[in-house]
């Protein structure tokens, strides 16, 4: 959806950034040991030819089980790329404090990503690490480039540290993160955000730039016109609402790790698996992505005819010149062609899921509450799921729907789902019911309080009439009905202004609005023009904090392509959430111990 | 001062033309009839004067500092010592020595000074004391060097860095000794002179490594002396002098060697002594030294500079003694350095600024030598002398100085020597010069008797400083030579004859255009324009200034103009303006010439103004001057701020860390809110290092409030840390800080997470801490016993709701131990309630999960769907049929689910008569029994539709799921036929 385009340049700085820390390193052949979960986030902004050109000779990685081989001849240090976790921390003491894996001649250097915390190194001291033999590094990975218009600031439990342990650090990598997109694309001048992490986030950077004192360096014209920064907890309707755009449903089906994920693609009597990298470079993906899955399968057999054409168009080719052309179009047909039998299978296993009964009832329950449909008294289909000890993240995604949508459970009501889960589920779900307390998903009413869900719906549109999953007029086809409030959020900001929408703003919960103007000084006359930056669009950075969905960036392109508003999106945020995600790290497993041990 | 007679003050002194400005008619208010009778410093660089009145019988000791102009910055009373000499530092501090070794480090403004020590008063003799020092620039800082009453130096590198090792009273050691005099018996002076060990004087016990050092060194050095020298102290007798010299200490020197060389050594020895500490512990030898002079009569310190490769603890010293001329360094043995030694006797000695020329003055012959040390000192001695004046009378010299000893003598920048007497001065040239062999000149003008000048060499010229008068006088350089030389006609001349023509009265503009075209080739032009800049930088009198700026400008122009853009002239007009407020706003007073200024740095000269507390001048240059922010003007404002906190009034307070008065809450209050309007947050502006001083002067809340406007969180949260008296305290300020109190929790919580919240009194948090403490607890009575105090901590937390749910989970923990008690061999505790109850239900246990049922008032939907689960799941269907016999409130559907999901298929058709119409499709399809399915949607009167969609949906995962299956994909085609019957029948039921 950006027309930005050069999102590029964030990888280059990423990139160049690792390579100048192993140039830096003393050694002159560098052994390169990674910590597995590592390998694919680095490698989206290295490439491993890279870092075979700055010195890297060979490279280990650390798995779980066995232990890594002694340092090659070749190598004079062995460097480690780690996550700042002790478990790893004391593997690399330990590797490194043996004198017949790593000589005394040779010497180590750890690496930590993305940042060198205080109790690792307290540790590494413990364990009686030689530091002045093994120096200590970090490698700022704020930011991975998930593609042109989409960033992760990898944290994919902000919302629940945030919210349970008022752990604000992913606060803090996601500025770090934002300060580095200003340093590319310049200081963003206008700043709204909703929410009390979000303002956070915003006072942070403000702090930053004070810190770094980019006055003097700020040279580059600013980029990118508004920084719209929005806190999960303002809307945390939309990550429980299940998604039905193609890329939010793979995301809920397949889970995707840093994009990839694997097919299994049934070819003759065999089954090939095939790992797919999700981005909008897949010629196919680009096109089906934000759509409905309803709208899918007739888009499918569009590309097949069209391959399946371009194919035939070889029997007709007379003249050697048009024969040329076919041949030169062939690997090109050929990736389409292998693509399309990819999301095939994709759409197949997918749709699979949405056409099951029970996801039918869900939906249908959901859709209901969301509408506001008789929101204040015990649904009659979380009651006989309760009954039926259905699936209990299920449960509580309903019951949190229906309390945001009631603006809070009325007290008796709270009590009675409790009692039916304790009962149901077993007495220590109320730990986690507490949790969802804590977090402010479920919410009780208090006594007097007037339920403002009805207001914000109409203000903000929610639930629009008319619905059109293959050719949309408005983006709420991405849940098939409701729209992200994030998004419209977004929507309104660029039209007509968040001072237009202020109640419904007051209405949300999260926290205060706030809005701030970063001044942009010290211009240099003769620094660099902005190559793509014109007036008549307006950039936008959109951060959520504490996860985004899919739903939600699929509605946010919808935007930027309709021509009511011009304007684009880059959408950077701690994490890709699903509905079944999302609630994921409230749950707490306690391990119900035995209680009879004779048993 | 006309620009019309520049060269009239001009005097040529050799091959330099050196030119006398007139800086200031001094202004002191308080007369000084004459400066000489205090003891005075003037600092170099325009810089303070320093006046200290010694008291007379009823007065106070004051100093007095003055600046250039003779206005008084501030004065204080003298509590201290006897002061013995002082000068200022480079960082214009004012460093006094008193004669008892204590180095007393004042600040421009006063204020309580800092003190190093030079520890002299050794163990024996509290006699030592301070007879001179001397001050010096290295590249550690300014220096001390002293010399004792007995006779030792001891030095002080980087005076005010706080040198980790202080080297105040170490000893220059040198172990042997070159010298000799030029006394009767001096016939020993041909050939190479050997130097001895000194270690004889020198108690073994104390110095056995220095001694060994020195008598191997000796030994080497004697060559074809053979012997070896013990360590002890001796006597010698020997020679003219009849001193015994101790058989011990140098027998077989004397003995082996004719009795001459062992004079030489002797008075190599003594030699030693008089710089050596050694005297005071031989008697004999003190005796001997007596008629020695215990104290140089003139010496000068050699810096460490990195052209002389001296590092920090080294120093090198040039001493006059006895009219010879000695080089002490460390660990070396002292080196005479004139061979043959001058006939006249050497009484005063002055070395140039950069060390690279050194005169001495001898009386009463009246000569005056210079010598180059720029080739670098050799043990051979100094090279021929440059030049030599006589001022003793003769043909060629007109002059034959004051009257009685000289009294100064410095340098003027290299070019030519000043030398003052108390009634004349003279300047002589540096090189000799057949023109100018010396020169007099009459300073004075006939102005009165104001005495002698103070002399303060400039690296660019000498300062003299009478009470009446402050005068500069600079060699002029050759751009500027060139350009006023009555006797050359340079290009420069003609631009500023040109220049002048226009700008004058007669506007005779062809008269210029004529004079122009006189410089033909640009590079004359260019040159002409250089000369002109370089001698407005160098003209201290504003119109001049202006005169030639404007004729570079006017050259300028007839130049291609890259030449302009090349010779930017408005930055030297901002510095010119700069430097000519500095000198002509008289309550400043800082006359810097445009090379001192150049030298010193726009950065140093800030922190001058500082030093003066002038900030708002300060700040003003930064601006004019475009100095970056954080050089600048956020320094100025810090020091700003930092001054402001130094001259707070004490506490009226206790002075304690918390208790505050309120007085001094308020005080530090406007305080803070002053320093905050005035310095803002502009970068460079450092709030920690302000708190950080204000923590220092003990005021810990005027420190809390400026810590809370630092940007830089490390900064704060460190300076926090480190004010943090208890643990208290810290809990205390941290309640304030929600972010680092939940960060300190974080990090807290996982050693003791309860204590931690108890101390907190975060209720909710701490029951449901509890609760998920009872359900890690392996043992039923445990875990019951802690979810009651959950309970009763929800209770405590205001969350009745949950209070009541843990009370119910204990409850059902005792009901469940009851039960295993009761039904024996079967577990129940730990599981939920809905599973006790399905277990009791499969065991055929109905009435007690009846009765536990009603107990724990499970609704009657919940129940019956319970019921119907567990009857299918331990294959109970007679009872389960038995149940559907009764009306059932959830209705018949579950039935056949539960059946099917327990693989009864029959019980579940037997069960579908039963099941209500809008649930009897999916239980087909379920069956599998599409065609039925079918025509029971199709025969429906409402909801057909949403039935048939139903069916196509299932019947189409079906083909997906399970290819192939021929019944579904009868039913699949049949279903897509009634479509298109219904489609074309007109829009369906």
């Amino acid at each position: 959806m950006s027309h930005l385009g050069n999102v590029g340049r964030l990888k280059d700085l990423l990139c160049n950034e690792l390579l100048a820390l192993l140039d830096s390193l003393k050694g002159k052949n560098l052994l390169l040991v990674w910590d597995k979960p590592l390998m694919t986030p680095v490698n989206m902004v290295v490439d491993t030819n890279s870092l075979k050109q700055h010195k890297v000779h060979t490279m280990y990685s650390i798995e779980a089980t066995g232990s890594i081989g002694t340092v090659p001849a070749e190598c004079d240090m062995a460097v480690f790329l780690v996550r700042p976790d002790p478990t790893i921390i004391k593997y690399v003491a330990t590797y490194v404090n043996d004198k017949s894996k790593l000589p005394t001649s040779k010497s180590a250097a750890i690496v930590f990503v993305p940042n060198k915390t205080i109790p690792c190194e307290n540790l590494l001291r413990e364990l009686k690490v030689d530091l002045n033999r093994v120096q200590l590094t970090e490698f700022q990975l704020d930011l991975l480039p998930f593609d042109n218009d989409l960033l992760l600031c990898d944290w994919p439990n902000a919302f629940r540290d945030y919210h349970l342990k008022s752990d604000i650090s992913s606060l803090h990598y996601l500025s770090r993160a934002i300060m580095k997109i200003q340093t590319v694309f310049g200081i963003i001048p206008n700043i709204a955000c909703k929410g009390e992490a979000a303002k956070r986030v915003c006072d942070n950077i403000i702090r930053m730039r004070r810190e770094y004192d980019l006055e003097d360096t700020a040279a580059i014209a600013p980029q990118i016109d508004n920084l719209i920064i929005i806190d999960r907890s303002c809307d945390p309707l939309t990550p429980l609402v299940p998604q039905l755009n193609f890329e939010g449903l793979i995301e809920e089906v397949y889970r995707p790790k840093y994009t990839r994920i694997v097919v299994s693609i049934p070819r003759d009597n065999d089954v090939e698996e095939r790992k797919v990298a999700l981005n909008s470079a897949d010629e196919v993906f680009a096109d089906l992505r934000d759509r409905h899955i309803n709208a899918i399968g007739k888009l499918l057999s569009k590309f097949a005819r069209n391959i399946s054409a371009q194919f035939d168009e070889r029997h007709q080719a007379t003249t050697v010149a048009e024969l040329k052309k076919i041949v030169s179009k062939l690997p090109h047909m050929q990736a389409a062609k292998n693509s399309l039998a990819v999301f095939t299978t994709v759409t197949e296993k997918v749709k699979a899921h949405t056409e099951s009964d029970e996801y039918m009832d869900l939906y249908e329950c959901q859709h209901e509450l969301v509408h506001g449909y008789e929101t204040d008294r015990a649904n009659p289909f979380i009651e006989s799921l309760i009954a039926r000890e259905g699936p209990l993240p299920d449960v509580l995604r309903l019951i949190c729907i229906q309390s945001f949508c009631n603006g809070g459970l009325k007290p008796k009501l709270a009590q009675q789902y409790m009692r039916d889960i304790a009962q149901a589920y077993g007495a220590d779900k109320l730990v986690t019911w507490c949790n969802l307390v804590k977090a402010g998903l479920i919410a009780e009413q208090k006594p007097g309080a007037r339920n403002h869900y009805s207001a914000i719906k109409t203000t903000l549109s929610l639930c629009p009439e008319q619905l059109s999953e293959e050719a949309p007029a408005d983006f709420h086809y991405v849940t098939s009905g409701y729209a992200p409030i994030s998004a419209r959020l977004v929507q309104k900001f660029s039209q007509p202004g968040w001072r237009g929408i202020r109640d419904a703003l007051d209405f949300l919960p999260g926290g205060p609005v706030y809005e701030a103007i970063q001044k942009v000084k010290g211009l240099r006359q003769d620094g660099p023009v902005p190559p793509v930056y014109s007036a008549d669009t307006k950039h936008n950075l959109v951060v959520f904090v504490g996860g985004a969905t899919y739903s939600e960036i699929s509605a946010l392109r919808f935007l930027s392509q309709s021509d009511d508003f011009p304007a684009d999106y880059i959408v950077l945020t701690t994490g890709l959430l699903s509905s079944q995600s999302f609630l994921d790290p409230f749950i707490e497993e306690i391990n119900l111990t035995n209680l009879n041990p004779f048993v | 001062m006309e620009s019309q007679d520049y060269w009239s003050d001009v005097n040529a002194v050799g091959d330099y033309y050196i030119r006398h400005d007139n800086v200031y008619t001094m202004k002191f208010v308080r007369h000084l009839p004459n400066l000489n009778s205090h003891l005075t410093a003037l600092a170099q660089y325009g810089g303070p004067l320093a006046v200290f009145r010694r008291n007379d019988l009823n007065e106070e000791s004051r100093m007095e500092i003055f600046n250039a102009v003779g206005q008084l910055i501030t004065e204080f009373k003298w509590t201290s010592g006897n002061l013995l000499t002082m000068s200022w530092s480079s960082t214009e501090s004012l460093v006094c020595v008193q004669t008892d070794g204590s180095v007393l480090i004042y600040q421009l403004m006063g204020g309580s000074p800092q003190l190093r020590k030079f520890y002299i008063d050794s163990k024996k003799t509290s006699s030592e004391q301070v007879a001179s020092a001397k001050f010096y620039e290295s590249q550690f800082g300014t220096g001390v060097a002293i010399a004792t009453s007995t006779g030792r130096f001891l030095f002080l590198n980087g005076l005010e860095n706080f040198s980790p090792k202080p080297l105040v009273g170490q000893e220059i050691a040198f172990s042997g000794s070159a010298w000799r005099r030029g006394c009767p018996g001096g016939g020993l002076a041909a050939g190479p002179v050997n130097p001895i060990a000194a270690a004889a004087h020198r108690q073994p016990e104390q110095q056995h490594h220095d001694c060994y050092a020195a008598h191997d060194q000796a030994e080497h050095q004697l060559g074809g002396v053979p012997g070896q020298v013990q360590h002890a102290t001796g006597q010698a007798h020997c020679g003219q002098h009849q001193h015994r010299v101790h058989r011990d200490n140098l027998a077989r020197s004397s003995a082996a060697v004719a009795p001459a060389v062992a004079a030489v050594v002797l008075r190599q020895a003594a030699a030693v002594l008089t710089v050596s500490q050694l005297v005071q512990r031989a008697a004999v030898l003190r005796h001997f030294l007596a008629d020695l002079d215990p104290v140089p009569a003139a010496w000068c310190v050699l810096a460490p500079r990195p052209s002389n490769q001296l590092g920090p603890d080294q120093i090198r010293i040039f001493v006059l003694s006895r009219g010879g001329l000695l080089l002490l360094e460390q660990n070396r043995p002292p080196a005479s350095l004139l061979e043959p030694p001058p006939a006249e006797a050497l009484t005063d000695l002055c070395l140039s600024l950069d060390q690279s020329l050194l005169a001495l003055w001898s009386e009463p012959q009246r000569h005056l030598t210079v010598y180059s040390l720029a080739s670098g000192l050799s043990a051979s001695g100094l090279p021929a002398p440059l030049s030599r004046h006589s001022l003793a009378g003769g043909p060629d010299s007109a002059f034959v100085g004051g009257d009685g000893g000289l009294l100064r003598m410095a340098w003027c920048a290299n070019a030519a020597v000043m030398l003052v007497w108390a009634d004349q001065r003279c300047l002589l040239p540096t090189v000799r010069s057949d023109r100018f062999a010396n020169r007099l000149d009459e300073f004075h003008e006939g102005e009165g008797d104001s005495g002698a000048p103070l002399l303060v060499p400039e690296f660019d010229g000498l300062r003299l400083l009478t009470a009446e008068r402050h005068d500069l006088l600079r060699p002029l350089p050759r751009p500027v030579e060139q350009l006023f030389n009555i006797a050359c006609v340079s290009p420069a001349t003609v631009l500023l004859l040109a220049h002048d023509t226009i700008s004058g009265q007669a506007r005779t503009e062809t008269a210029a255009y004529e004079l122009f075209l006189t410089i033909e080739s640009d590079a004359d032009k260019l040159a002409a324009v250089r000369c002109c800049l370089e001698a407005a930088r160098f003209i201290a009198w504003p119109p001049d200034q202006k005169r030639v700026l404007r004729a570079a400008r006017t050259g300028l122009a007839l130049l291609p103009p890259k030449y302009s853009r090349e010779h930017r002239t408005d930055e030297l007009c901002q510095q010119l303006r700069l430097l000519n407020n500095l000198r002509f706003n008289e309550s400043i007073g800082l006359p810097l010439t445009h090379a001192q200024f150049s030298r010193l740095g726009l950065g140093v000269l800030i922190d001058r103004l500082l030093n003066r507390r002038l900030h708002e001048f300060a700040f003003r240059a930064c601006e004019l001057l475009r100095l970056s922010e954080s050089d600048g003007q956020a320094r100025v404002m810090m020091h700003w701020a930092e001054c402001q906190i130094d001259t707070l009034p004490p506490l009226v307070g206790a002075g304690v860390d918390i208790g505050e008065s309120r007085e001094d809450a308020q005080a530090s209050d406007a305080l803070v809110a002053d320093i905050v309007k005035f310095v803002g947050q502009r970068p460079g502006v450092n709030y920690a290092r302000l708190a950080g001083k204000a923590a220092r002067l003990n005021r810990p809340g005027l420190a809390r409030r400026l810590l809370d406007f630092e940007t830089r969180s490390q900064d704060q949260v460190l300076l926090k840390l480190h004010n943090m008296r208890s643990e208290l305290d810290l809990a205390g300020i941290m309640r304030k800080q929600p972010v680092a109190m939940a960060l300190y929790q974080q990090a807290y919580c996982a050693s003791d997470p309860a204590a931690l919240l108890d101390q907190e009194d975060r209720r909710s948090d701490l029951a449901a801490l509890e609760l998920r403490r009872a359900f890690d607890s392996t043992e039923a009575a445990r875990r019951q016993e802690l979810l009651g105090s959950a309970a009763s901590r929800f209770t405590e937390a205001g969350l009745p709701a949950l209070a009541k749910e843990c009370q119910l989970a204990a409850q059902l923990l005792e009901r469940q131990r009851k039960l295993e008690r009761d039904l024996s061999a079967q577990q129940f505790a730990g599981l939920s309630l809905h599973a006790t109850l399905a277990r009791l239900l499969g065991n055929g246990s109905e009435k007690l999960a009846e009765s536990l049922r009603r107990e724990f008032e499970v609704p009657e939907k919940r129940w019956w769907q319970l019921q119907v689960t567990a009857l299918a799941k331990s294959g109970r269907f007679t009872e389960l049929r038995r149940l559907s016999e009764r009306k059932s409130p959830i209705g018949y559907a579950p039935f056949v689910n539960a059946c099917l999901d327990a693989g009864n298929e029959a019980e579940a058709v037997a069960l579908l008569p039963r099941v209500e119409r809008e649930q009897r499709v999916r239980c087909l399809c379920r069956l599998r029994r599409y065609a039925e399915a079918i025509d029971f949607a199709s025969g429906l009167k409402t909801d057909a539709a949403y039935h048939l969609e139903y069916l196509r949906r299932h019947l189409a995962r079906e083909e997906v799921r399970q290819p192939g299956q021929p019944v579904v994909r009868e039913a699949a085609q049949r279903l897509r036929a009634l479509h298109q019957t219904m489609a074309a029948g007109g829009g369906g039921v």
